[in-house]
């Protein structure tokens, strides 16, 4: 009895986490020219004319740059960082490790506003410099996080016997360490990647018409008017989304709550 | 490994210096500008407009009220579906797919998100059509530019978070403390009140402080959904920011808001670490 | 009339078959052991009992009731842990006052009769300890105390012990035998240690791939064992292949396919006598040659080459007038000759 309250509950709950997606891919495939959901008939038409608007395709392939130099910077820098907090033993870590994952709770906003002050000062602004040291700031702290853990002191039992048999450092990192981080680090980098494309409140402080990011541009867009080609490129990220999640989950597994 | 100062140094200098130049130095600019006037004094002006302005005392009510209220209804429907996902839901492939579906929303934009909900509660959309044609009310309910509307999309967005959270604090708690409550008599309402619900409150807690403080500082929603009829404390910020360019009271604004953040996490950190124990 | 009777049940998960047809009676005060391999089906079947999961098939009563459709809260029986499961936000006394609340005992009853089942165990004055703060022979008996509150009909024990180091484990056997006679309550008690189910029950059931391989004393089970598997896992064990004509000490039946028809003996290692002497011809007998002789706690074991295979023998002592290497003869009393049916 109690179960069967809890099922149905947690299906309804479901389906309120998963409708309003459900309703913006439906949306993009009407054939009207205002939003319908139901759909009224079934065409992709919408998908064709985001295609041909070089605003979308442009801020399209800034969000792409954006992300995957951000994800880069943030795995060149967590990795260290992190090897250093498991590893080492250094005034002012407690310190180190708290500036480096501060930007997962801190308001993004704040941030942006403060990266826009800063960059007034010191002439960096509105430049494709300028959002990505934001992302770069926002984006390390998930690689550091994911790849924390696998950095345990049981791993760095294996460390010292690769040492043993005469491995130097560098070896040593290379044939068992990031072996050992890999995981992490993927699924860091995934999680860092989604991060910075899916970003408003720091970017919208850097960005200008001709410098754009897709959900910046969906957002000036969606407070003056609604049309079926935001629900397509909506619509296109929802999968996208999508498409990254079951990888994550065949790669990495996303059963959080299974074991332990 | 041995830890010289060189190694160390060596790890450690890159981040440092990133984060330094555009992460901290950033914040201390904000700080400075909040306590300064024009020309470079000292004052405490920008935040004594806040606190004693009665228009901000509005602002600062409607954010907490909609952070507090997000918050509740997040924790009460996060748990049955947390509690469906660890200890219910048995068949592997099927709760991969539930979870999936959990997670899909935090890995699309806030935008798309709630784009969805302006689709939805439009004085036209779905949602009026169907109570209308259900009888529940005669005139489409206005949802955009309400705060139900407001809280209806930040619930919809921070859930997943919530659920996450205290899933994992029930996927902590040993199945056998609740054999054991069921063994010595206990029915399952019972057990969850005796048993599972104190061993996962301190997760819980300290879950609903973080969204408490993630959703004051939300933007982007409230933005949409307001429709231009209610401001909220980041919608403030913006403004000073993007188009008042005030960046001595803009700044002391967003001083507030992050003040106020680091102190919700500090209390959410210390509840989970005295739940530890 | 018997306090559990487990008829003809049967559990799988999914494709794999955890239990297959088991039937077990269960009289009052009586001490019953579980005792097999892990992932032999007796912690299943221990958990159909308790309620935790449902048969696929067959049926469980308990005392004369047919609780197979009842849910855990609804049995009149309780439960001693693994792990003890003892709440963690919950002092001793909270923890034992737990079941007694839950009945709808009043608060300050419940709180004395908590405080006389601590009394029991042995914990008078830990009552507000928690259980982080107490060694793991406490939380033992708390867990104990905790599981008898209620005064069950019956009370299962799920290797309870395994816990525990070997001087403190031996010392809780003692305890256990000890408070299970003087409460009166019959307890099924689940291990995978021999020696821990010879000494406390009055009777062992002996489980294999989900099904009860024998029942017995332990005397029954270590002197006649029904099955090779049993007198494997109870004790040493030689075996030999038994033709026509008697138990052929050449013949053990690993290592080559035994005839059909032929039958398998088992002799206990302490049945077989090394002797020096070649004319000795009691029952039967093999010359072999001495490979390794070894003593433990004043029992030397002597193991022997001889026919396909190796004899184990086993005397009292740590002296023996042998050496490894030396040729032997080996003798087994026809007495002392236990014939299985497979």
């Amino acid at each position: 009895m109690v179960t069967w309250t809890i099922r149905l509950i947690s299906l309804a709950i479901l389906a309120y986490l998963t409708f309003p997606l459900v309703v913006i891919i439906g949306a993009s495939l009407t054939t009207t020219s205002f939003l319908a959901f139901p759909p009224q008939g079934l065409t992709f038409d919408w998908y064709e004319v985001v295609l041909t608007k070089g605003a979308y395709l442009s801020a399209f392939a800034n969000s792409a740059r954006l992300a995957t130099a951000a994800t880069l910077i943030a795995i060149v820098m967590a990795i260290p960082a992190a090897i250093a907090v498991a590893r080492h033993q250094f005034p002012g870590k407690a310190a180190f490790s708290a500036l480096l994952l501060s930007p997962l709770v801190l308001p993004h906003l704040v941030l942006g506003a403060a990266l826009l002050q800063f960059g007034t000062i010191i002439g960096l602004t509105r430049s494709f410099i300028a959002l990505l040291v934001g992302h770069v700031v926002i984006v390390t702290p998930y690689v550091m996080r994911t790849v924390l853990p696998l950095l345990s002191p049981e791993q760095k039992t294996l460390e010292d016997a690769s040492r043993d048999l005469g491995a130097n450092a560098w070896e040593t990192f290379r044939y068992v360490t990031l072996p050992q981080i890999r995981p992490g680090v993927v699924s860091g980098a995934i999680f860092a990647f989604i991060t910075s494309f899916i970003n408003v409140e720091l970017s919208i402080f850097n960005t200008t018409p001709e410098l754009n990011t897709i959900p910046v541009l969906l957002f000036s867009y969606v407070e003056y008017s609604i049309d079926p080609t935001i629900a397509a490129v909506s619509a296109a990220t929802i999968i996208a989304a999508a498409i990254a999640i079951i990888l994550v989950d065949l790669f990495i597994g996303l059963d959080f709550f299974s074991d332990k | 490994m041995r830890s010289t100062p060189a190694i160390v140094a060596g790890l450690i200098a890159l981040p440092v210096s990133f984060f330094t130049a555009f992460f901290l130095v950033p914040l201390i600019v904000v700080l400075i500008a909040s306590l300064t006037n024009g020309d470079g004094q000292l004052t405490f002006a920008h935040y004594a407009r806040i606190l004693f302005d009665a228009y901000h005392w509005d602002i600062l009510l409607v954010t907490f009220r909609l952070g507090l209220l997000t918050t509740l209804i997040c924790v009460v429907l996060a748990y049955p579906l947390a509690w469906y996902l660890v200890r219910i839901a048995k068949w592997r492939a099927w709760r991969r797919l539930c979870v999936i579906l959990v997670v899909l929303p935090l890995f699309t934009s806030n935008i798309v998100r709630s784009f969805g909900w302006m689709i939805l509660l439009g004085r036209r959309g779905m949602i009026n059509d169907w109570l209308v044609g259900a009888g529940l009310v005669e005139r489409p309910v206005r949802f955009i530019g309400t705060e139900t509307g407001i809280l209806i999309g930040l619930v919809y967005i921070l859930l997943p978070f919530v659920v996450l959270t205290i899933g994992n604090a029930l996927a902590k708690v040993d199945p056998s403390y609740e054999h054991a409550s069921a063994d010595l008599g206990a029915g399952r309402v019972s057990t969850f009140y005796h048993v599972t619900f104190p061993l996962t409150l301190p997760g819980a807690v300290s879950g609903a402080i973080l969204v408490f403080a993630l959703t004051v500082s939300a933007y982007v929603t409230p933005a949409l959904l307001s429709g231009g009829q209610i401001t909220v404390l980041p919608m403030l910020i913006f403004q000073q920011y993007s188009s008042v360019f005030d960046f001595h009271y803009g700044g002391a604004l967003a001083i507030t808001l992050l003040v106020f953040t680091l102190a919700m996490i500090g209390l959410a950190s210390m509840v989970s670490r005295r739940g530890g124990q | 009339m018997a306090i559990l009777a487990i008829r003809d049940v049967s559990k799988s998960f999914g494709r794999h078959t955890a239990l297959d047809s088991v039937s077990l009676t269960v009289n009052p005060g009586e001490f019953v052991s579980l005792l097999g391999p892990s992932g032999c089906g007796k912690t299943t079947l221990l958990r159909l009992v308790a309620g935790f999961l449902q048969p696929s098939v067959g049926s469980i009563e308990i005392d004369g009731r047919d609780v197979t459709a009842l849910p855990p809260n609804k049995r009149p029986l309780n439960t001693v842990f693994q792990n003890y499961a003892l709440f963690p936000h919950m002092t001793f006394l909270q923890n034992v006052a737990y079941g007694p609340l839950r009945a709808g005992v009043a608060k300050q009853d419940a709180r004395s009769r908590a405080l006389e089942a601590l009394e029991m165990v042995g914990l008078v004055g830990l009552q507000e300890r928690y259980p982080r703060e107490a060694s793991g022979g406490q939380q033992q008996r708390a867990a104990l105390a905790r599981a008898i509150v209620n005064r069950p009909k019956l009370l299962l024990l799920d290797e309870p012990l395994s816990a525990l180091d070997l001087q403190l484990r031996r010392r809780m056997q003692i305890e256990l035998k000890q408070l299970q006679e003087r409460i009166g309550i019959a307890f099924i008690f689940v291990t995978h240690d021999q020696e821990e189910a010879m000494t406390m029950s009055d009777h062992i059931v002996v489980m294999n791939a989900g099904s009860i391989e024998q029942i017995g004393t332990g005397n029954e089970i270590y002197r006649a064992p029904e099955t090779r598997f049993v007198a494997e896992f109870i004790g040493e064990a030689n075996f030999f292949v038994v033709s026509p004509s008697g138990c052929d000490l050449a013949a053990q039946p690993d290592g080559f396919e035994p005839s059909p028809g032929s039958r398998i003996a088992v002799v206990r290692p302490e049945h077989v006598e090394v002797t020096t002497d070649a004319d000795v011809s009691n029952g039967f007998s093999i010359g072999g040659v001495v490979e390794t002789i070894s003593g433990v706690g004043g029992v030397t074991s002597i193991r022997v080459r001889a026919g396909n295979g190796l004899i184990i023998a086993k005397r009292l002592g740590m002296e023996v007038p042998i050496a490894a290497g030396q040729a032997v003869r080996l003798c087994v009393a026809r007495h002392n000759v236990h014939v299985i049916g497979r």
